[in-house]
């Protein structure tokens, strides 16, 4: 299991890596100092990782990442499917994107869990209609975000997911995640703080990036009090 | 060399280099990575940013600056970003540094990529600097007829238009040509904005065009086009000490101050002291200087400046002789340079090595076919053999090399403790081919048994076999491995190694040299031919190209060569490898677009559906452009270049006069039916290769119809050889057909005045025919298998003996490095399709001596063949390089090559042929068998 330790919005915070069962007597609890991290309560996953480690941590002793229900049924919905890696896993299975990272004098690894931050490339596309944004693996969870390390380019990453075009983005002031999760609530749209200092990552139901229509008007309506002012003409 | 020390280099860029100026926060530093310039994070967060950066860089949405709130740039390069691109400026321009800035990122140089910047920047900045400009000579037609697109006019006097008072252009001032038509009248049109250097030839606005035509007053008296191009400060104005340091380093080389001391003219040309000490400045040095202008002195000049230890020279079999009478006339010891015939040649003493293009292209490898075969003698029973058509496999014993048999391992008698002590054979101890008719010789030539020793050795080389005796000495040892570690075609037990790769032969010195002149290096420029891979393949510091005619068929010629001498990509050229061509091609070559019909009727309106087809000619598509880009980079002279005049002055030595006459000779009746019956062949001919061509929708493959032309060339200038080709007497006219009369008064009449003459031809079989007809003046011929001893003792007997007036050669076996100049007459039976190495060959008579002479070039032509549209080919290619290499503004006046619409032309000639041989009463037609044309091959 990966778990984070302390407070989101601590600042020295670490990542836990316990072993699953199996491997429990063959490795050791690694415990690693944590730059940022985000964990979903909602499936219950660390979703995102930088810690400091001298070399990387395999993740196949320790990872139990939960892949929820999105079932129609009350009592279904939200509960777990199954944990992955299991059994029918391949050796060696991850559904992390790990990135060993190399400053001049220390050294990291970052974790993503697939499918539940979304890569950009699904924005070059020109059609909305497939199911681009998602990469190969398990989409653990009914919620889908985005992770910018500048936080004033979270909110357009999130208004292109939602498919707005330059151009429809050039009307608003965006605004910054607080102001806009006030708004944007209600839509659905949620935050994961983050464990140690970064910012957040925004999350929406995932399904809107595959079957759902009207994801522009509803950011319009998220973005409405944010419109530039406009000269308005006056009638001679 | 002292490296400046860092105080020095304070103030003297342009840029500064990006620094960290907070410690605190996360930082990126660039750092150098071979020829890529590299981001490396000095800490988590920086490493953190990085990627992402990644990340969002493979939408096209966030390449662009404004994404960031970093209006104005956008990355095109991140993964590999080459480092050449940021020498000329503040590297911190790349975008990256902005975006990386954008994220609170500090953005620091390391040293290592400061310090090669410091020491590139100026160097670069050298490299682009133009040479000083050698003046034009235009031809004698008037300013106004000679404006081109894109000729660059200094205004001499101040010009007001009628009606005006301010005035039109400006004394001082350089106004470009745009455009050179008009309605009825001729007119150039110049703009009235004056051009600043790098100016292009784009103009906006028809109220900046000011309409000269042919009614004004003479252009003359207002223009001067003389340095058609404005580039700049030349690197004499702009290095004058160095150039000057240079200058005395001339003067004090060895060779110089022996000649001088000992009260000898100056051994170097006086142009080519001044270039030399221009080019020693730079790297890579392009000499595009014409035949006989003292290349091979410079080269030598150069090297000897740079200090190069080690020289490579490669060249031709002529250019290597050529080399070597140089280093002669220089007072060069014999130790001094090497003839490199093999690789042993590489070890002797000396500086300068001068090899063949044929020497160093080799690339036999021994043991390729047995590798392609999959054969490994080392494991002989492991070989997996597929059948054909079958997916079994079999696995089969290694058959004997030479029989094929199979052969078997030794049995081995071992003791109990598992020691060897025993192998069926007492001495070979190898692997056995049991064939009892398996009688070989070291070459695989069969013996006949009882021949000799039943097996003899010469150092670990087997010469005899016998049958039941070992294949290999080699083998032999491994004899007695175990076989179980073997690695690849390697035993790790006993070392031998069996069908290892070996490597074609430049690759096994291309890098041992200081510099490298290639030359001649025409030779090499198509990058797919065996002569270029070896050339471009060394690796050097220095380099030197040389050629006379850089340019025979269009400037994408000159591409290669260039890549290699200047060495790409860098600011000032900006081309890599294959990709780059082609966006070379697109910036200086121009196309005519032809209309060909695709032989696809449109349903609807009933007309053939017609393509355009994109087609490249030789000439320059913007000639202020090219002459910019090449001045830093290529040194060209010509024969009308007023310093070269003034050293030949100096040096007492005279340019002969030069005459070219076309010499139309009709064809023998006999001559005249073949050539007929070879155009009807070749109309069937080039009628099934047009309509195949056009009902696959393709062009015509020029390179089908010039092969299938070969006949009519033959016939033009050798009809007998039909008669050996087929079989058959096809032809029993005089040999050589019309033009032989022709050669032999002309040969008489210059040897009856006491000239020396040249004759050159293609063919062999013409060459003969000349030995023959000329027999009474007892003609030299060089033949193509002779050696360099011979090749010289020929030339000299030419040049030395007065009584050896005629010397008969091939003529692109004398193209390159031969001095000719004893010749004052040379006749060239027949014309190659490249005008460039025609030309190249007929100049080695035109060498300057110190005699006053006139060069006269005959071109036989036979009237109403294929020989007078190959003139007209020859010609409209002359004239491409001329504009190119020598800034002759001109116009369009020749014809391009269209395969299509010069075949076409050679079968109008059938017609003429006819009315000819109906003049000539001639009602007897020679028969001709079914003409294989195919299967005739030009004769080398």
């Amino acid at each position: 299991m990966i778990e984070l330790t302390g407070k989101p919005g601590d600042t020295n915070c670490r990542i836990r890596f316990l072993p699953r069962p199996g491997f429990k007597k063959t490795h050791k609890v690694i415990e690693r100092e944590l730059v940022y991290g985000h964990y979903c309560p909602r499936c219950m996953n660390v979703v995102q990782a930088l810690l400091l480690t001298d070399e990387p941590v395999d993740l196949w002793p320790y990872e139990e990442t939960n892949v929820i229900s999105l079932s129609k049924d009350e009592a279904k919905n939200g509960s777990i499917l199954k944990v992955v890696p299991n059994g029918e896993s391949k050796a060696g299975y991850t559904n992390y994107t790990v990135t060993p990272l190399r400053g001049a004098g220390e050294r990291g690894q970052h974790l993503v869990l697939k499918n539940h931050v979304l890569k950009f490339h699904g924005l070059e596309q020109a059609k909305h209609t497939s199911d681009r944004y998602f990469e190969p693996g398990e989409r653990t969870c009914e919620y889908a975000g985005t992770f910018a390390l500048r936080e004033d380019l979270l909110i357009r990453d999130v208004c292109h997911f939602m498919r707005l075009d330059v151009a429809a983005i050039e009307a608003y002031n965006l605004p910054s995640v607080e102001d806009f999760l006030k708004e944007a609530v209600a839509y659905d749209f949620r935050s994961l703080p983050a464990y140690g200092s970064a910012p957040p990552v925004v999350v929406f139901p995932r399904e809107r990036m595959t079957n759902a229509h009207g994801n522009g008007w509803r950011m319009r309506h998220i973005l409405q009090p944010f419109v530039k002012p406009t000269e308005q003409k006056v009638a001679a | 060399m002292r490296h400046p020390r860092h105080a020095e280099w304070q103030g003297t860029f342009c840029f500064d280099f990006p620094v960290i100026r907070d410690v605190e926060k996360p930082s990126v530093t660039l750092h150098k990575n071979g020829r890529y310039l590299l981001f490396k994070p000095n800490d988590l967060v920086a490493a953190d940013v990085l990627r992402e950066l990644d990340l969002r860089m493979q939408t096209t949405l966030m390449r662009d600056g404004t994404y960031f709130g970093v209006p104005g740039i956008r990355v095109t390069d991140w993964h590999k970003v080459e480092l050449w691109k940021y020498l000329a400026g503040d590297i911190a321009t790349h975008p990256y540094c902005r975006l990386l800035t954008s994220y609170g990122v500090e953005v620091g140089t390391s040293d290592t990529l400061k310090n090669h910047i410091r020491k590139e920047y100026p160097r670069r900045v050298l490299e682009a600097t133009p040479y000083t400009a050698t003046a034009v000579q235009n031809d004698d037609v008037s300013l106004f007829e000679r404006c081109s697109v894109g000729a660059n006019l200094l205004c001499v006097q101040t010009f007001v238009k009628p009606g005006d008072e301010t005035p039109t252009f400006e004394q001082h001032k350089r106004y470009m040509v745009v455009r050179t038509s008009g309605e009825g009248v001729d007119k150039v049109g110049i703009c009235t904005d004056p051009i600043t250097h790098k100016a292009d030839i784009t103009v906006t606005g028809e109220h900046l065009i000011y309409e000269w035509s042919a009614l004004d007053l003479p252009m003359e008296s207002y223009f001067d086009d003389s340095e058609n191009v404005d580039f700049g400060l030349d690197i004499r104005q702009k290095y004058p000490e160095r150039v000057k340091e240079m200058e005395d380093r001339i003067a004090r080389l060895p060779f110089v101050r022996q000649a001088l001391e000992s009260g000898q003219t100056h051994p170097l040309y006086e142009h080519v002291r001044l270039d030399a000490a221009e080019e020693a400045l730079k790297r890579g040095v392009v000499n595009g200087k014409l035949m006989r202008l003292g290349k091979s002195s410079e080269a030598i000049t150069l090297c000897e400046l740079w200090g190069s230890t080690k020289v490579a020279i490669v060249g031709t079999k002529n250019v290597r002789l050529s080399f070597r009478r140089e280093f002669k006339r220089l007072g060069f010891k014999d130790q001094d340079f090497v003839f490199v015939n093999r690789l042993a040649d590489l070890d002797k003493t000396g500086t300068y090595f001068l090899m063949t293009y044929d020497w160093i292209k080799d690339m036999r490898d021994p043991t390729a076919g047995p590798r392609d075969r999959f054969e490994n003698y080392l494991r002989p029973v492991e070989r997996v053999v597929r059948s054909k058509g079958e997916s079994t496999t079999v696995y089969a014993t290694n058959p004997c090399p030479h029989c094929q048999e199979p052969m078997s391992r030794p049995v081995l008698e071992h003791d109990a403790t598992g020691k060897h002590i025993k192998t069926e054979w007492t001495t070979s101890k190898g692997y056995i081919c049991r064939n009892a008719a398996c009688h070989w010789h070291s070459d695989t030539r069969r013996i006949t048994i009882g021949d000799g020793a039943a097996w003899a050795v010469t150092g670990n080389k087997l010469v005899h076999h016998k049958p039941g005796s070992y294949v290999d000495v080699g083998l032999a040892a491994h004899a007695t491995c175990s076989g179980d570690h073997i690695k690849g075609r390697q035993c790790l037990e006993c070392g031998e190694t069996d069908g290892t790769w070996q490597p074609p032969r430049y690759r096994r010195f291309k890098d041992r040299f200081t510099a490298v002149v290639g030359d001649e290096v025409h030779n090499a420029k198509d990058y797919g031919t065996q002569n270029a891979r070896a050339l471009y393949s060394f690796r050097s510091r220095r380099k030197i190209a040389m050629t006379g005619t850089l340019l025979s068929n269009s400037p994408l010629d000159a591409y290669w060569p260039l890549w290699w001498a200047i060495g790409g990509p860098q600011e000032a050229y900006p081309y890599r490898h294959v990709a780059g061509k082609k966006a070379f091609e697109n910036r200086f070559c121009d196309f005519v677009y032809l209309e060909k019909p695709t032989g696809v009727v449109d349903e609807e309106t009933g007309e053939e559906v017609m393509k355009t087809v994109r087609k490249r000619t030789p000439f320059l598509i913007n000639p202020p452009d090219w002459w910019r880009m090449m001045q830093p980079k290529i040194k060209r002279r010509n024969y009308a270049d007023p310093l070269f005049q003034s050293s030949l002055v100096e040096a007492g030595m005279k340019q002969p006069l030069i005459s070219v006459k076309k010499v139309a000779c009709a064809m023998h009746p006999k001559q005249v039916a073949l050539m007929l019956d070879a155009l009807r062949d070749f109309s069937t001919q080039y009628q099934a290769i047009k309509d195949a061509a056009e009902s696959n929708h393709q062009e015509i493959n020029p390179a089908m119809v010039i092969s299938k032309m070969t006949a009519l060339r033959k016939i033009a200038t050798v009809p007998e050889r039909l008669n050996t080709e087929f079989g058959a007497t096809v032809y029993d006219g005089p040999n050589g057909g019309g033009k032989s009369v022709h050669i032999k008064s002309l040969v008489d009449k210059a040897v009856g005045d006491g000239k020396k003459v040249l004759i050159l031809s293609d063919f062999q079989q013409m060459q003969a025919n000349c030995q023959e007809l000329l027999a009474r003046h007892n003609p030299i011929r060089l033949m193509t298998s002779w050696g360099d001893e011979k090749r010289d003792e020929a030339v000299s007997l030419f040049t030395d003996d007065p009584d050896r007036k005629v010397f008969i050669a091939g003529t692109r076996a004398v193209r390159e490095s031969i001095d000719l100049s004893a010749a004052d007459v040379t006749i060239c039976c027949d014309l190659l399709w490249s005008p460039a190495f025609q030309c190249q060959a007929w100049s080695r008579t035109m060498a300057p001596t110190p005699r006053e002479r006139e060069c006269q070039v005959y071109l036989m032509l036979s009237q109403h063949s294929l020989d007078e549209h190959i003139f007209t080919v020859f010609y409209s290619k002359m004239v491409g390089a001329e504009q190119a290499l020598d800034r002759k503004v001109m116009n369009r006046r020749a014809m391009d090559f269209d395969v299509k619409f010069f075949a076409e032309r050679v079968l109008e000639e059938e017609e003429a042929l006819s009315l000819q041989l109906r003049d000539m009463d001639e009602r007897e037609m020679a028969f001709v068998p079914e003409l294989d044309l195919s299967l005739m091959e030009e004769r080398v």
